[in-house]
């Protein structure tokens, strides 16, 4: 996205990437004009943004509903198998 | 795929898409490409790109090309599940959200913001919704009903959910209905509930091509119901709640059948009976005039449907009915053999009722047959045989058997006689079960020997 550098400031302090509300980057590359890419931008190809007021607000909000659907469904919470020292050693490759 | 959805930090994450078609691409005689949304009969479901687990799971689950998805709700309200708004957009971002009735977020063509949470933010007051925000013809910009259904899917075993989208009108008032209704199956509780997604074919009518007339089509819309299994069982709890306390009851199982014969209260009735009368007349009272009232008959009652309870009624009464059947019969038999039987004579017979291997019933005493000393043997055989003949006269049909014929000859002799030099328990023991005497005959031979046991058993004892 093409933006002067009052815009650009303004767009990454404010809002992140719509799809991985991940930070956004001002991008200068040669012989192009400067632009805002997610700053996840290996793993995500969004091009949309949210406030990140509202990012922040759904991340604090998804925990309350993560422990009513624990709640709701405790069969889908498996618990967690101890794994001992050797073992996670051995899937470590040592 | 979808890259980057599951990035974002959620405790309880989205991983995926549930859309009911797809963008296809097409060429132009040109050679151009355009894409063109295309709708499906079944469902096209994206996973985040990180969700390979989810996704072999889902695949395993729904092989091929699925048209129903077994679903939960992750939470009670209805609201936080299902997103149905009236939503407008432009090319680079959405412009307005409205409810129907009002505007919740709205811009103005130059993108500031007018309305935000309900509210105008210069007067504070509420913006009525309207259809076409600006523009005309095909480039107005229109409000499009959009709905969004939060679901989890039970086969991937994930604290995690899937969104299912939709911008037909149909489908939104279709699921804000059938979701309402499966939510007041357990008082509003909506979480829990294993439901299905489906796809199902429906004629809907659609606007003409180049604005010719409406047409009917089928599409494949969306329903959402609960599971039949569920229901059925849930209907059965519904149904058993909604009887009376009483009736609950007559539900239980089914125990054993107890016959009490009619007569077994009889004495301690007649004895009530007999004390109430001791106490006297009641006090005459006042004869009360008698009342002509007019009756209308009373209207017939509506054919009732039969139901478990009425069933259930109706076979408790003819079992009653039957038990009481036979214990009438048994009393009759009881009555008729009474009648020629002398009671204070052992049981010698037993009557059998012709087909019924069961049914068995003694003449007076015990079932075990005690057995006569030998110098009465004959006697009794001759007496018993008078008796069967008597019982064949009274109930004609019955099987006799004489149970003399069948116990064991008395073993008793006078050289096994056993001394007794005194009152003992092996005294009265041979006198009553041995030689079937009465009390009162052993004590007028005990007092006639002057209290000398030994003499007064071998005075007793069979010659």
């Amino acid at each position: 996205m093409n933006t002067d550098i009052m815009d650009d400031t303004y767009l990454v302090r404010r809002y992140v990437c719509a799809r991985c509300w991940s930070g956004l980057l001002i991008v200068k590359r040669k012989d192009e004009p400067e632009h805002i890419e997610c700053g996840n931008h290996a793993n995500c190809d969004g091009k949309g943004y949210v406030t990140k007021r509202y990012a922040d607000r759904r991340r604090v909000e998804s925990v309350a509903e993560l422990a009513e659907v624990k709640k709701n469904y405790p069969e889908l919470f498996t618990p967690k198998v101890k794994k001992t020292e050797k073992e996670i050693l051995a899937m470590m490759g040592y | 795929m979808i890259h980057g959805l599951t990035d974002r930090g959620c405790a309880f994450a989205q991983i995926g898409n549930i859309r009911k078609g797809m963008t296809l691409k097409k060429r132009r005689a040109d050679g151009s490409e355009y894409t063109v949304p295309t709708d499906l009969d079944y469902f096209v479901v994206e996973f985040d790109e990180q969700e390979t687990d989810a996704q072999e799971k889902f695949t395993a689950a729904y092989p091929g090309e699925t048209r129903e998805i077994n679903c939960l709700l992750p939470f009670d309200d209805i609201s936080r599940c299902w997103d149905p708004y009236c939503e407008a957009y432009t090319a680079g971002r959405m412009v307005a959200r409205s409810d129907g009735e009002y505007f919740i977020y709205l811009t103005n063509q130059a993108g500031t913001v007018e309305v935000i949470n309900g509210a105008n933010i210069n007067t504070g007051e509420k913006v009525p919704h309207k259809d076409v925000l600006w523009g005309e013809g095909t480039k107005a910009v229109k409000c499009r009903p959009v709905g969004r259904l939060k679901v989890i899917i039970p086969e991937l075993r994930r604290a995690a959910y899937m969104v299912v989208h939709t911008t037909s009108i149909h489908d939104v008032a279709n699921l804000s209905d059938q979701l309402r209704a499966i939510s007041q199956l357990r008082d509003g509780h909506i979480a829990g509930i294993p439901l299905v997604l489906r796809r199902r074919p429906k004629e809907i009518s659609v606007p003409g091509d180049k604005g010719g007339p409406r047409r009917r089509l089928v599409k494949w819309m969306l329903s959402i119901e609960a599971d039949p299994s569920w229901v059925e069982k849930m209907l059965t709890v519904m149904g058993n709640a909604a009887l009376p306390e009483g009736s609950r009851m007559l539900v239980l199982p089914q125990g054993e059948s107890l016959s009490i014969p009619e007569n077994m209260d009889q004495e301690e009735d007649d004895q009530i009976d007999a004390e109430f009368s001791d106490m006297g007349q009641e006090p005459d009272k006042e004869p009360i005039p008698p009342i002509n009232v007019q009756t209308t008959p009373a209207p017939a009652p509506a054919a009732a449907q039969p139901s478990v309870l009425d069933a259930a009624i109706a076979e408790a009464k003819a079992k009653n009915m039957e038990a009481q059947k036979r214990t009438e019969e048994q009393v009759r038999i009881a009555e008729a053999l009474q009648k020629i039987d002398n009671p204070k004579q052992p049981p010698q017979a037993a009557v059998e009722r012709p087909g019924d291997p069961n049914w068995r019933t003694y003449v007076d005493g015990p079932e075990t047959p005690t057995t006569p000393p030998p110098s009465l043997a004959p006697k009794a055989a001759a007496a018993t045989a008078n008796r069967v003949e008597q019982i064949k006269a009274d109930l004609p049909g019955a099987v006799v058997t004489p149970i003399a014929s069948v116990a064991p000859a008395a073993k008793q002799t006078k050289e096994a006689r056993p001394t007794i030099e005194k009152n003992s328990t092996l005294f009265w023991s041979i006198c009553f079960t041995n030689l079937g005497l009465k009390r009162s005959d052993v004590l007028k031979q005990l007092e006639a020997n002057n209290g000398d046991y030994d003499k007064t058993l071998a005075d007793l004892w069979p010659k």
